[in-house]
Formats: structure tokens, sequence, C-alpha cells
């Protein structure tokens, strides 16, 4: 039996921004069947664990914070921030090993490492974004509400924030590729960024004058936003959204500048 | 048309830099068979690795307008989580588009022809069945160029007879840059010969008189 070959159709000259736009395509349905294949629950894990976490803090520290808390109820709190911290931390920390994890790929020509931080980003984006809404359901069914005329003030964080993860991500893939040890140190400064943004506490119990101190991280300004927008009464005169914003495009600046230093070498062999 | 311009490569050993090959130049016309020879560890896969875009030299440069294909029959980028299919489909969406990948599927599918398990994990594969797959999705697509790195012997001898049909039906499209310790292939299949030495390039018009210079130089090496 003689197989025939297809009709020829020499592949064409693209411009790089179809070909970058089939790489992002192709990508994301691979990741998308390899995560729905791999386990049995598949995506459930994402919203799994950061339950799993807000249950955790909810029994620990659930009755002590309800008091101090202005204007919200802690587990809509723990919700509304935890999930995009950990979307952004999920992104951040799989760039590390990026460049080593991706070198099977990276054989078709029209992938570039950039490709790839950009499709798993952006599938993280997705699943996390999904996880946010299924937790609030569960709020509702237990008659917590969050408040939905801001809408869009929460779309534009989650946005921006999913932005600055991304810039972050590119420079953690650099940094993972020639820092060797200071990946493990990178880890460490993420938990440490967790418990100093205001994640499971509210930021207001820091007394001055270590209150404006943590007010430098970029975090809180994003994520304090969510909240206010989530409950009205949440107070907002510490928020200075635009700080966040410069954070994000110093981040993506920088990120997309040490890719570019280094994108060619990235791939030499040595 | 493939135009390589004075490039070098070298790499750190512990005593110290070792230069697989400097200032190397070489021009590869459209539809030109090529033969690369040289002994292990000349550089023959890292040129051609170079030339695929997989690797870049310390200084030099390709100069190309062709499409050109990456290592035929190098298993990598395969999901071992995913099926066949799952996997083919995915390097057809990064070069095929729209109402082709299904036809490309389709003779990926009956090149490899391993029956029930396309629709299996890669994983559950074996080596045979990987390399058939890996085969038959490099020749799936129209490139101007195949580099063929010591591929083809692998299969039962139906499996070698269809490639070497798909290979010559190839030939009359494209131009091929072969690696192979195989030389009676090389003098089947090309038209120039290429000899790695003396960190150079070697070129010959004639494929024979390129393979009598690489024996030479093999057998001078052993002494």
């Amino acid at each position: 039996m003689s197989v025939q070959l297809p009709p020829y159709r020499p592949i064409k000259h693209r411009s790089g921004l179809k070909v970058m736009g089939a790489a992002f395509h192709a990508l994301l349905m691979r990741e998308l069947q390899t995560r729905f294949g791999g386990y049995r629950l598949g995506y459930l894990w994402a919203p799994l664990e950061v339950l799993f976490q807000v249950l955790i803090f909810l029994v620990i520290f659930g009755v002590i914070i309800e008091r101090a808390l202005p204007g919200m109820n802690y587990s809509l709190f723990l919700v509304a921030g935890m999930v995009p911290f950990r979307m952004f931390q999920r992104i951040a920390t799989r760039a590390l090993g990026a460049v080593e994890a991706n070198k099977g790929l990276l054989m078709y020509r029209s992938i570039k490492h950039i490709d790839v931080i950009i499709a798993r980003s952006f599938l993280e984006l997705i699943i996390y974004f999904f996880t946010s809404i299924l937790l609030l359901l569960g709020l509702a069914f237990f008659n917590i509400y969050a408040s939905l005329e801001n809408l869009h003030i929460v779309l534009f964080c989650w946005i921006t924030l999913f932005l600055f993860s991304f810039g972050i991500a590119l420079m953690m893939m650099v940094i993972g590729y020639y820092g060797g040890e200071i990946s493990k140190v990178i880890t460490i400064i993420f938990t440490i960024l967790y418990f100093a943004s205001g994640i499971i506490y509210p930021i207001h119990v820091v007394p001055e004058p270590y209150f404006s101190y943590l007010l430098y991280n970029p975090f809180i300004h994003n994520i304090e936003l969510i909240r206010h927008a989530f409950a009205p009464n949440y107070p907002a005169y510490h928020i200075d959204i635009t700080y966040f914003l410069k954070w994000t495009v110093a981040v993506n600046f920088l990120g997309l500048l040490m890719y570019k230093a280094v994108e060619k070498d990235l791939i030499r062999s040595k | 048309m493939i135009e390589v311009k004075n490039i070098s490569k070298s790499f750190m050993t512990k005593k110290g830099r070792h230069y697989l090959f400097k200032d190397l130049n070489l021009t590869i016309g459209d539809k030109q068979n090529v033969g690369l020879l040289g002994r292990n560890g000349a550089g023959k896969s890292t040129l051609l690795r170079i030339i695929c875009g997989l690797d870049e030299p310390d200084h030099g440069e390709i100069i190309t307008d062709s499409t050109i294909s990456w290592p035929v029959g190098v298993a990598g980028g395969f999901q071992g989580s995913l099926t066949g299919r799952q996997n083919v489909r995915f390097v057809c969406r990064l070069y095929s588009s729209g109402a082709y990948i299904d036809e490309k599927i389709r003779f990926v599918e009956e090149f490899a022809d391993i029956g029930n398990y396309f629709d299996m994990p890669v994983k559950s594969y074996s080596s045979g069945m990987k390399a058939r797959l890996t085969f038959g999705l490099s020749l799936a697509f129209d490139f101007d160029y195949y580099m063929l790195d010591e591929a083809g012997a692998v299969g039962d001898a139906a499996f070698r007879k269809r490639s070497e049909e798909i290979l010559a039906a190839r030939r009359e499209q494209a131009g091929f840059l072969i690696v192979s310790h195989n030389i009676g292939d090389i003098k089947r299949n090309c038209d120039i010969g290429i000899v790695l030495m003396d960190q150079t390039a070697h070129v010959f018009e004639d494929t024979t008189e390129a393979i009598e210079v690489y024996e030479k130089h093999i057998h001078k090496a052993k002494k």
C-alpha cells in the first residue's frame, strides 16, 4: 500500500504577527487539552485549592478578623484577594523553569519563548477568573453577596494584574535561566509577598508608620480596589491605582527588555 | 537559497574553548540535495540545528527566504499525555491552516500506520511507533528544505519503502540537507557533498569525491 502526499501547498510567508497568532492558538489548545486530560478533576483543582486555603484561614482567623474588618465579610475579603494573587503567583513561578521545560517545544521554529509565556499566562487568567466566579457564586449560596455595581472596576483590576504578572513572568524566565539558585530565593520572596500584600488580613490593622510602608507594595492597591468594588463600604482612602499602573508599565518594559536582550542566547547551546 | 555566512561556533570545555568551525561559508541552491559528512563531533548536527534556527552561532548569520523544516525525525515537543492525533494537530496549527489541517492529519495517520495507537497517549508508544509518527509529521508539510539528521532507518521493510517513496516525491519539490554515516545513502541521493573537517567546510560538486576525501580523513585520524 503506498501513501499519497497531500496536495502541494507550500508554506506561505506570513507576517510575524500571524505566525505569533498561530503559535498562541496552537499552544493554548494544547495546554487546554493537557490540563483536561491530566487529572481526573482537571480544572477543578484551581478552585479547590483556593477554596481549601480560604477555609483554613476562615477557621483560624475568622472570628478575630471579622471584628477588625471594616465594611466587608471576611470570606468575601479572602476570595476577592486570594484568587487574583494566586494567579499572579502561579504565572510568575511557572515562568522560572520555562526555558528548560520548553526545550522540546522550541523545536518548531515558529514558537518563541514569549509565545509559551503568553499562552500559559493567558490560560491561568482564564482558569483563575472562572475560579473567582465559581467561589463568588458559592458565597452567594451562603447569602454572602458581592456588590456587582462596579464589575468594570473588577475586570480592569484583573486585566492590569494579568499584564503585571506577564511582565514579571518574562523577568522570571530570564532570571530562572541564568540565576541558578536565585530561583529558590525568589520562591521565598513570593511567600513573603503573600503576607505583605494583605491577602489574609486587612492592612488597616497595621499601625503607622508600617501601614505607609505596606503601601509601597503595588499589589495592595490592585487587590484593595477589587475589594472596594465588591463591597462599596470597604474603605478606599489609601488606594492609588495609578501607582499600580506605573508599576505595570515599568515591569513590562523591563521584562520585555530583558527578554529581548537574551532572546538569542536562550537557544544557544554552550 | 540558503546562505551560510561567516559562521563560527564554539563550546566551552574545561581545557578552554573548542571550535567546531570558524568562519564557515556555504551556499545551498534551490532543490539541491546536499550530503553532510564528517566525523562524530565534527559539528554536523550543530550546523544543521543552526540552519534550522534552533541554535545560535557565536557570530555570523544564515540568510534565506526559504522555509526550512525542523530536523526531520527528531522526536521532541510531543506532549506525552496527549494522543498522537492531538500532537499532530498541534503542529498543523502552527504550520498550516483551516481546511488543510485535516488532509495533513490524514496523511500522517496513513503514513505512520500505527492503527488505534494514533488516538492513544503518546507516552504509551514504543520508540518505533514514536519514530514513525515524528517522521510522518516532518514530511507532511511542504517546506522548501528538509533537514535530515540520521533519519530514515526506522521501522519495518514496508515502512522503509513508504519513506523512500515519499522522500523521492519530496525531492522533486524541495532541497535536502542530509547528515548520514551511511555512505551509500549519500551516494544515491545527493548532488553535492560537504565534508566538515579542520573547523571548516569543504564543498565538492561531486559526491564521490567528497566521500573519498572524507574516508581519507577518518583513516588519517585513526593513525
